[in-house]
């Protein structure tokens, strides 16, 4: 007993301590592997229930245990009393990592020339060395969908998670070419359209994607004839999701998109997933029944009608889960991914009720991305993505204390936190 | 005061009118001189004002001037006839703040090293020393169109894009061979707006510029009265600008406001509290809320005569559900508010004039009707159109009604104004005589006339279509909004295909030198049309056309 | 008998025809047995607050329920002060003149568009006093105002906070030096010119000012020597805030340039300043809490442009542990909406108190908008600006019930309906869809200057 408290002790100061406020002048804080065991947490499992004074070993990058008094052996202990484990929380739609400062073109790496190009990868452009990448994973969201946007099919959004050198590193094994459904809505209080040529428009650019799909189908035919095909990299992308190979996410919002979205998907065999969806709650009925996902967010954000209800933004999730549709959330955020707990949060108080809320970033999202086999939820066998926390996640309060991504314990530091350092005081006290 | 001089003004243009066309001894070889300049109407009902009729009436004018009316007046021997038998005589309309017939004014070039923080007065729009009367077309078409609906009188706006266009000018609708402006300086016409991407650039700025303006036009008036006392001071010099609102400060002339929603109104409201100067609002389509104020502060008010579009008689397929019912429900009823504004502002006991900026001519006398059928009395609309307009000029020693010593300016109808039938007989403008009776005519067997609405561009063009059938070929016309000027032109349909079930024809319209030539085709069901117009070399537009049920003719 | 009857009729409907005309409705009611957090005195459990005519008349426990005032049960919720926003463009119909560097006189009080339905929504995110501020566009901006959300009102002026002082916006950095210097070559082009432009219109008004005392001084009559000046409205106002009437808030991000301001200001003998912003403050917080009104922060934005690349989160944390009046503030419909959660982020991010945090959005703004007398804090005497929640504020789970203002209950979740539009179009059969990308900021209006160079159509451009 005495050597768990002197070791919680230890932990307490050399963990927290020593990476969150004395950083030695040279010294390099990098994420390492090791073997952690993780004890007497509330494991906040996600699948299997809430798992109280129970342990959990991290091995080989993965969950190797959860039980209660796990043997200790050589193991990093960790203590973890009073506090919660949750898996790594999932934001379903992100810019990060292929924006650094947003207003800079130069540092914007995700929007290509071009309606159709979906061949172009996020995961090329993702920039492991983002500032904001430590800034996102410290508040528990470890795992993101980064996606390209513009144009009909701007490219290929892919899973990464917020630690490695190398984008491979970063892959988490996910990709899905992103579509963006021609909206019939007036957008916006300049756009002074008529109905019928808003109407008309749209009707054209969803000719336009019909003609490209036609096209991609023809493709797909001739080469399975094994007939002779130039270099089309756009077909050969396109052809991919007619395969299924590949999922086609569908960015749509307003409520008669939705249905005229779910009619064009209607007619295709094809793994679709709805992204956006801010107007779901007029039409969640259609969206259950047509049983395709829907990731939606940002949750903090306006209504998108001035004779809205004012928080239909808040309660869009709720409605859709109410409604019976599989759910996953976003932020749509770069810098600002850390805020996907609160925007969980808001849509828990808001009708969603927190188990859903944390399933939808968490194993709801895992599942829609194909992943569940390893991240999304604290099971044995998955990947030792998860964090440690002083409460309930969502709380503001709550303090994150440690992130491990892939079994990496990850520094809890950052930009924001080293200005945080150096500047609570401006005047260096001498050492006591 | 300034009655006086508007007066004095007045009668200065008529002592020119005694003399009419000195020939110097040339004869009149084409025969267009009047034999006399005096006429009466003859057993005629008058409305010499808004809720009066008499029957059986006689009414003498002599050279512009209503010299007489009654039931048995003296009628001199020069006095032509104008047989007024089941006629009704009505004042001729005055029309506040329009701007047809009027060109723009010249802006001088920006310098090279423009500074846009600090641009001259009138590449800014500040030029309120611009006069109406020098960029006024006395000769053009459309006051002549207006005329037929009825309007003699009507103020002239300056064009320009800023907040301080120029001063307006009173004409009338009259006789294209004399000088017909009755007035300049009338009002300092303001509006919310600006030339863009120069100081001022928005209503903040408009707002600022304004009380700016004011203040040193008051100080400019100090230092000129302390310069012609005491010639050591350093001399004012001349700025036009300040010139021109010293009348506005000093209450000689009014500030013509130019709203387009409740907020314009009540920041005009604000500008005359802060600066204390006579104030006309027009082009109010908005504000009921603003009633007890306005009537407080005898404020003159113009209502604008367009109106929203309608867009429920014919609802097109929208969104269900009942978020949207509601809506639509509050939409609609936003929509009959605007149309019981004007009955609104009666009740309330404010005379409001109307003015047709933005009106299209073929809404004048509908929208009226529409203003009828939702609140304003007959004689409501009839004072919007004549006394009260007359009063807000400050023109009502010789406009505004029928009655001795003021100006023949009227109006000849065949039936009550505002009622299905009637038609505008002869328009009497300065003694003037406009003949537009129908000369008898047989509708043509199959002839139609249509209504059509066509969006080009983002913009929303009307006009109608004309049919007429002979030796079994459809000839007629089209007409259009002039893409040039504001007019409405013709075109003659060529290629016309009729059948119950479709319309197909072309017209061609010119642009400069160029010539558009434009196929219209489309599904006819029943008494609507459905369609596409095709402009050579530019894109596909949708049209819809409505068949009027009685085709009007002329 | 009769008369005396008469008059009162006659004087009550004359009361009811001039508070229509004129009075900014106020309201009575009592909240019983609450948990109260007033902010300056701590939090009282089971409390009630009673407000009579609009001003918190009394706080105790066991108060006596008074009769013909609504009686609302907030048994189990907590009450805190209405939220202030110390930075936010809601209500207005422009925000920007962007036609010069310096437009001093131009004033928000003349665009309150008092349809938006934005009020609304603030109400129901419990903020019930914002200040309406000009854009970022130049060096020194228009007057702002700060507005109550008296939502419902067609009349701008009855959203006017008729007390507060008079504020002026000034901004620093990229918005000036980019549509001035590189969208219209005119100074600013950098941050030095920033600082020129400012210290030359504290000059001019000056010698405006000299010129007028001149002038005014001189002999009356005709003996006059002296001509009369121009009027000059930018140069007089900047003599008000040279004399103190004016509270300046500064649109600012950089440490460097907050630093030259606060010097600027020393020079000249101002301390009315409030920096907005502010995402560099930590870096100068000694002398912001020195020099200043304080500083009115994000939560959490940065990174939309390169002059907040270098923020922290906890900027809000190392200003409050500093001593700098700090407040947080939203610049955005969407924000004025959870300043409360806006707050609550300063927990995560360097551990405040919740009386630290909530004062971020209460007393301190207040004290920023120098109206700190009358409202930011539930004390009696104060204005009954309130907000009712059924959780603590600080919670995520926290959703407001009910909000007042001046004692009027303009929102109450139970009875909220949707569409709480006060105008319609009566052509908008086909209602505009806002999404995410499209919210209010600081650089609306200046769009004209930007006709094809480094616009950025997705992100904050704040």
């Amino acid at each position: 007993m005495m050597k768990k408290i002197i070791f919680s002790l230890l932990f307490i100061i050399c963990l927290f301590k020593a990476d969150l406020f004395a950083q030695i002048d040279g010294e390099v804080v990098k994420p390492y592997k090791a073997d952690f065991l993780l004890q007497n947490a509330r494991v906040v499992t996600v699948t299997q229930g809430i798992l109280e004074d129970t342990d959990l070993l991290i091995k080989d990058g993965k969950i190797a245990a959860i039980g209660q008094n796990l043997a200790p052996q050589n193991y990093t202990l960790v203590d973890c009393s009073g506090k919660s484990v949750y898996p790594g929380f999932i934001d379903s739609g992100t810019s990060l990592g292929l924006v650094e400062v947003n207003s800079l073109p130069e540092t914007q790496d995700f929007m290509e020339l071009g309606k159709l190009t979906p061949q172009m990868q996020a995961l090329t452009a993702v920039n492991p060395n983002a500032v904001a990448i430590p800034v996102t994973r410290v508040s528990g969201v470890t795992t993101v969908l980064t996606q390209p946007r513009g144009g009909y099919f701007p490219g290929t959004a892919a899973l990464i998670q917020l630690n490695g050198y190398t984008p491979d590193q970063m892959d988490a094994g996910f990709r899905a070419v992103i579509m963006n459904f021609p909206s019939a809505a007036k957008s916006g209080d300049y756009d002074s359209r008529s109905e019928e040529t808003i109407q008309k428009e749209a009707q054209k650019k969803r000719d336009e994607i019909d003609e490209i799909w036609k096209k991609a189908a023809n493709y797909l035919s001739i080469k399975e004839k094994g007939g002779q095909l130039n270099y089309y990299p756009e077909m050969e992308q396109l052809s991919r999701v007619l395969k299924k190979e590949l999922p086609l996410f569908i960015e749509v919002n307003a409520a008669k998109d939705i249905i005229a979205a779910l009619e064009w998907v209607k007619e295709k065999n094809l793994e679709v997933v709805l992204t956006g969806v801010a107007e779901g709650w007029k039409v969640a009925e259609k969206l259950a029944a047509s049983k395709i996902p829907v990731i939606t967010g940002p949750v903090l954000t306006l209504p998108t009608r001035a004779s809205d209800k004012y928080d239909v933004a808040y309660t869009n999730a709720a409605a859709l889960h109410k409604a019976g549709v599989k759910l996953a959330l976003r932020t749509q955020d770069t810098e600002n991914v850390r805020n996907l707990p609160f925007h969980a949060g808001f849509a828990a108080a808001y009708g969603l009720g927190v188990e859903a809320a944390l399933k939808s970033i968490t194993i709801n999202a895992a599942e829609i991305f194909k992943v569940d086999d390893r991240l999304g939820s604290l099971e044995v066998g998955k990947n030792a993505t998860l964090f440690i926390a002083d409460g309930d996640p969502f709380e503001p309060k709550t303090q994150v204390e440690q992130v491990f991504i892939n079994g990496y314990r990850i520094p809890m530091t950052n930009r924001h936190i080293r200005l945080y350092q150096e500047f609570l005081d401006r005047e260096m006290k001498p050492a006591e | 005061m300034r009655a006086n001089n508007l007066l004095s003004s007045i009668s200065f243009i008529y002592l020119c009118f005694l003399f009419p066309a000195l020939l110097f001894g040339q004869s009149d070889r084409n025969g267009d001189r009047r034999i006399t300049g005096t006429y009466y109407i003859s057993n005629t009902t008058l409305i010499p004002s808004p809720g009066k009729i008499l029957t059986g009436q006689q009414l003498l004018f002599e050279n512009g001037i209503i010299k007489a009316l009654g039931k048995n007046i003296d009628i001199p021997a020069e006095a032509q006839e104008i047989k007024g038998d089941s006629l009704l005589v009505y004042p001729g309309f005055i029309d506040v703040a329009n701007k047809t017939g009027m060109v723009e004014p010249t802006i001088p070039e920006k310098p090279d090293d423009f500074d846009p923080s600090e641009p001259l007065p009138e590449i800014a729009g500040i030029h309120p020393h611009f006069s109406a009367v020098d960029h006024y077309q006395e000769k053009n078409p459309h006051d002549q169109e207006w005329r037929k609906l009825g309007f003699t009188i009507a103020q002239k706006l300056p064009k320009g894009k800023g907040m301080l266009p120029g001063n307006s000018a009173l004409v009338i609708y009259g006789h294209e061979s004399r000088n017909n402006i009755l007035s300049d300086n009338q009002s300092l016409y303001f509006k919310f707006s600006t030339v863009g991407g120069v100081y001022p650039n928005t209503d903040l700025g408009v707002m600022a510029k304004w009380r700016d303006l004011l203040q040193n036009a008051r100080l400019y008036e100090t230092h000129g009265e302390m310069y012609s006392e005491q010639s050591s001071l350093r001399r004012r010099e001349s700025n036009p600008v300040l010139d021109a609102l010293i009348p506005v400060i000093n209450r000689e002339i009014p500030v013509l406001i130019e709203s387009s929603s409740e907020l314009d109104i009540r920041r005009a409201l604000k500008m005359q509290e802060e600066n204390n100067f006579d104030l006309i609002i027009t082009g109010i389509n908005e504000g009921d809320a603003l009633l007890p104020i306005l009537k407080e502060k005898k404020t003159s008010a113009v209502l604008t005569l367009d109106l929203p579009d309608d867009k429920f008689s014919d609802p097109t397929e929208g969104e269900k559900g009942p978020d949207f019912e509601k809506r639509m429900e509050r939409t609609k009823n936003a929509y009959l508010k605007s149309l019981s504004l004007a009955g609104e502002y009666e009740k309330a006991g404010i005379p409001f004039g109307f003015t047709t900026k933005h009106l299209s001519r073929t809404d004048f006398i509908k929208n009226i009707r529409l203003m009828i059928a939702n609140g304003l009395s007959e004689e409501g609309a009839l004072a919007a159109l004549t006394v009260n307009p007359a009063e807000i000029l400050q023109i009502s020693a010789i406009a505004g009604t029928l009655s001795e010593g003021k100006m023949a300016n009227m109006v000849l109808m065949s039936d009550t104004l505002f009622s299905e039938e009637a038609k505008v007989v002869m328009v009497i403008s300065d003694g003037y005589l406009f003949d537009y009776s129908e000369k008898a005519q047989k509708i043509k067997d199959g002839a139609s006339v249509w209504e059509y609405e066509a969006e080009t561009e983002g913009r929303k063009s009307k006009g109608k279509w004309k049919f007429t059938k002979e030796d079994n070929n459809w000839s007629g016309t089209v007409s259009y909004d002039d893409p040039q000027t504001e007019g409405v032109k013709t075109s003659p349909i060529k290629n016309a295909v009729i059948t119950e079930k479709s319309l197909a024809f072309t017209f061609s319209v010119e642009v400069g030198e160029n010539a558009l030539e434009v196929k219209v085709s489309g599904e006819v069901t029943g008494e609507k049309f459905s369609g596409n117009m095709e402009i050579k070399g530019y894109g596909n537009y949708q049209v819809k056309a409505k068949k009027l049920e009685k085709p009007e003719i002329k | 008998m009769q008369t005396k009857l008469i008059l009162s009729v006659i004087s009550t409907f004359w009361f009811i025809v001039v508070s229509q005309a004129q009075e900014i409705s106020k309201g009575n009611v009592f909240i019983k047995n609450a948990h109260v957090i007033t902010i300056t005195n701590g939090l009282l459990e089971h409390t009630d607050v009673l407000v009579e005519n609009g001003i918190i008349s009394k706080i105790g426990s066991g108060l006596k329920e008074p009769k013909g005032v609504p009686v609302i049960d907030a048994s189990g919720q907590f009450l805190m002060p209405g939220i202030i926003d110390a930075h936010s463009h809601l209500a207005l119909e422009v925000i920007n003149e962007a036609s010069s560097p310096i437009t001093a006189e131009v004033k928000m009080e003349d665009v309150i568009d008092p349809f938006d339905v934005g009020i609304y929504r603030a109400l129901a995110g419990g903020t019930t006093v914002s200040h309406a501020m000009h854009g970022s566009a130049n060096a020194i901006g228009g007057q702002n105002i700060t507005l109550k959300h008296r939502y419902g009102t067609r009349d701008p002026d009855q959203l006017i906070m008729k007390e507060a002082p008079r504020t002026i916006k000034f901004a620093l950095g990229e918005n000036p030096i980019r549509v001035h210097g590189r969208g219209k070559n005119l100074q600013p082009r950098s941050r030095m010119g920033v600082e020129a432009v400012i210290r030359n219109g504290f000059e001019e008004a000056l010698q405006y000012k000299a010129d007028w005392e001149d002038w005014n001084a001189s002999d009356k009559g005709k003996e006059k020597q002296q001509i009369p000046p121009v009027y000059n409205s930018r140069l007089e106002t900047l003599v008000d805030i040279l004399e103190g009437e004016i509270i300046i808030h500064c649109h600012s991000y950089r440490a460097d340039e907050i630093y030259m301001l606060i010097k600027v200001c020393q020079e000249y003998g101002i301390d009315k300043i409030v920096f907005s912003h502010v995402n560099e403050g930590f870096k100068v917080a000694p002398e912001l809490a020195k020099y200043t009104m304080g500083a009115s922060v994000f939560a959490d934005w940065w990174a939309y442009k390169f002059e907040v690349y270098y923020s922290t989160a906890y900027n809000a944390a190392i200003l409050t542990k500093n001593g700098v009046v700090t407040s947080i503030n939203s610049d955005s419909d969407e924000l004025i909406r959870h300043l409360y959660h806006e707050a609550a982020k300063t927990q995560r991010y360097g551990g405040l108190t919740d009386d630290e945090a909530l004062a971020l959005i209460t007393i301190n703004p207040a004290k920023q908008l120098g109206i700190d007398k009358l409202v930011g804090s539930i004390e009696e005497g104060k204005q009954a600006d309130l907000v009712l929640f059924d959780m603590h504020p600080l919670s995520i789970y926290a959703i407001p019930q009910m909000t007042w203002v001046d004692g009027v209950k303009y929102f109450d979740r139970e009875k909220d309906a949707s569409d709480q539009r006060i105008k319609v179009n009566p052509e908008e059969t086909l209602e505009p869809i806002f999404l995410h990308t499209e919210h209010h900021n600081c650089m609306r209006d200046v769009d004209f200057y930007f006709t094809g160079f480094g616009r950025n159509l997705f992100g904050h451009s704040h």
